[in-house]
């Protein structure tokens, strides 16, 4: 189904002003602060398109640290953060990444369908009534599209935020930033995430996580950081 | 086009909110209402020495009650986390803090320029000065608001805030409150408040022009 969309979007690419997926992610000599003290220094990675990078290390580490220098939330305190599009021409973070951190970065009083394309338009996504409809349905939570999110349980909240990642118009057009995203989902739902994952990856995109959960995820490439 | 459909829809968010949560600008009138029906209880019923005070009372009413939706200018979005959509987005953070601040300013403004110059009738104020208090909190508002978004940013993560914010944004409107009051007190006198109004235009523009940056600059500083 996913493979589907692909194709039948292939099409629309050049009129709708595709970009093309994120080629490549480069951190050189990256170094964080937190409080003037040094939450870890000299990270050097190279990741390649449809790359699975785990982010590991014990609490503290600097994971989310990491994570939110990538999506250009946070400065770094030495080094570079380089997304670079296939022709090599460099992007800012919010073109090439989605960020989805421990919050679910929804208004409670606002419905699932308002939340989100709110989230898409910041992010610069044309967010189509199909586009959300699909990205609900992906998850599981179609039904809830016009529910208040405050109305919601913690399980279907973080669901439907999760659906900001699917929200663009081709699968592998975002690298995808995932901190700690199997929290609160139940085995299903942690399975469902996994195998999004996976197609993601394999439709050309990079996702960066970091989960103390072991959920097996099936990527192309596989890289670890150890922070 | 981006900049235009990410502005359309903070400002479209802000207004969804203020229709879906009546308390977001019920609370600012009822306090509103409730500074400006003490004052006569206190003060006494002679309509002279009511209309001496009625105006300075309600131009100072209509500031305190706005400088109420302030800390829910970005503590919020910084709690649930859509704060980060806004900081991670491309578009320049300054323009969407100004389509925020120009959807508040919009409903706030409105709710209390419509209770202004029925509050000046607790203070026997003749309607040619209600209407000219009322255009002159209208002014006052989104001045207000911008000069208050930048100490909401700056206060974003601090506990306590809403004090704080006070303490930071209410000097600041001094200049506002003197030529806004003026204005009326000018048309009480029978004289022309256009010095007085061009001048409250004049720190409007001003701060439209110079707030938005200065709070973009605070949020990243206070959310990195």
């Amino acid at each position: 189904m996913y493979c589907g969309y692909c194709v039948g979007l292939g099409g629309l690419q050049g009129a709708r002003g595709f970009v093309n997926p994120c080629s490549s992610l480069r951190l050189e000599a990256l170094a964080a602060e937190r409080g003037g003290k040094a939450v870890f220094t000299d990270v050097s990675v190279n990741v390649e398109a449809r790359t699975l990078l785990r982010v590991l290390g014990p609490n503290g580490a600097g994971k989310t640290t990491l994570l939110r220098i990538l999506a250009g939330l946070g400065a770094p305190s030495a080094g570079s953060v380089q997304w670079r599009a296939p022709d090599d021409s460099e992007r800012s973070p919010n073109e090439a990444a989605m960020f989805a951190g421990h919050a679910n970065a929804m208004n409670e009083a606002l419905t699932v369908a308002e939340n989100l394309s709110y989230a898409a338009a910041l992010a610069g996504i044309d967010c189509t009534p199909m586009n959300l409809r699909r990205a609900l349905t992906q998850l599981g939570v179609e039904k809830l599209i016009n529910r208040r999110f405050g109305s919601l349980s913690q399980g279907q909240r973080k669901r439907a935020s999760l659906a900001r990642l699917l929200l663009r118009a081709q699968a592998g057009e975002r690298a995808w930033l995932l901190d700690e995203p199997f929290v609160a989902l139940d085995t299903d739902t942690q399975a469902q995430l996994a195998a999004l994952i996976g197609e993601e990856l394999a439709a050309g995109a990079i996702v960066v996580l970091t989960s103390h959960q072991a959920v097996a995820i099936n990527a192309p490439k596989m890289q670890e950081l150890m922070l | 086009m981006s900049l235009r459909a990410a502005t359309g829809a903070v400002f479209r968010r802000e207004m969804q909110l203020f229709a879906r949560r009546k308390s977001d600008w019920a609370n600012p009138i009822v306090f509103f209402l409730i500074v400006c029906s003490l004052f006569p209880f206190a003060v006494g019923s002679e309509s002279e020495k009511l209309k001496l005070i009625g105006i300075g009372v309600i131009f100072v009413g209509a500031l305190l009650a706005s400088m109420l939706s302030l800390p829910r200018l970005f503590e919020e979005d910084a709690r649930d986390g859509s704060l980060e959509l806004m900081l991670a987005s491309s578009e320049p953070l300054a323009v969407l803090i100004l389509a925020r601040i120009t959807a508040l300013s919009l409903g706030l403004g409105a709710a209390l320029t419509v209770a202004t110059p029925v509050f000046a009738l607790f203070y026997a104020l003749p309607f040619d000065v209600a209407g000219m208090l009322a255009l002159s909190v209208a002014l006052a508002v989104p001045t207000l608001l911008l000069i208050g978004a930048i100490a909401a940013a700056l206060l974003v993560s601090a506990r306590g805030g809403a004090i704080l914010t006070a303490v930071l944004v209410l000097p600041l409107t001094i200049p506002t409150l003197i030529f806004g009051a003026g204005a009326a007190l000018r048309v009480l006198n029978g004289q022309s408040p256009v010095a007085e109004l061009a001048l409250q235009g004049a720190f409007l523009l001003l701060a439209l022009a110079l707030c938005p940056l200065a709070a973009a600059a605070a949020l990243k500083i206070s959310t990195d």
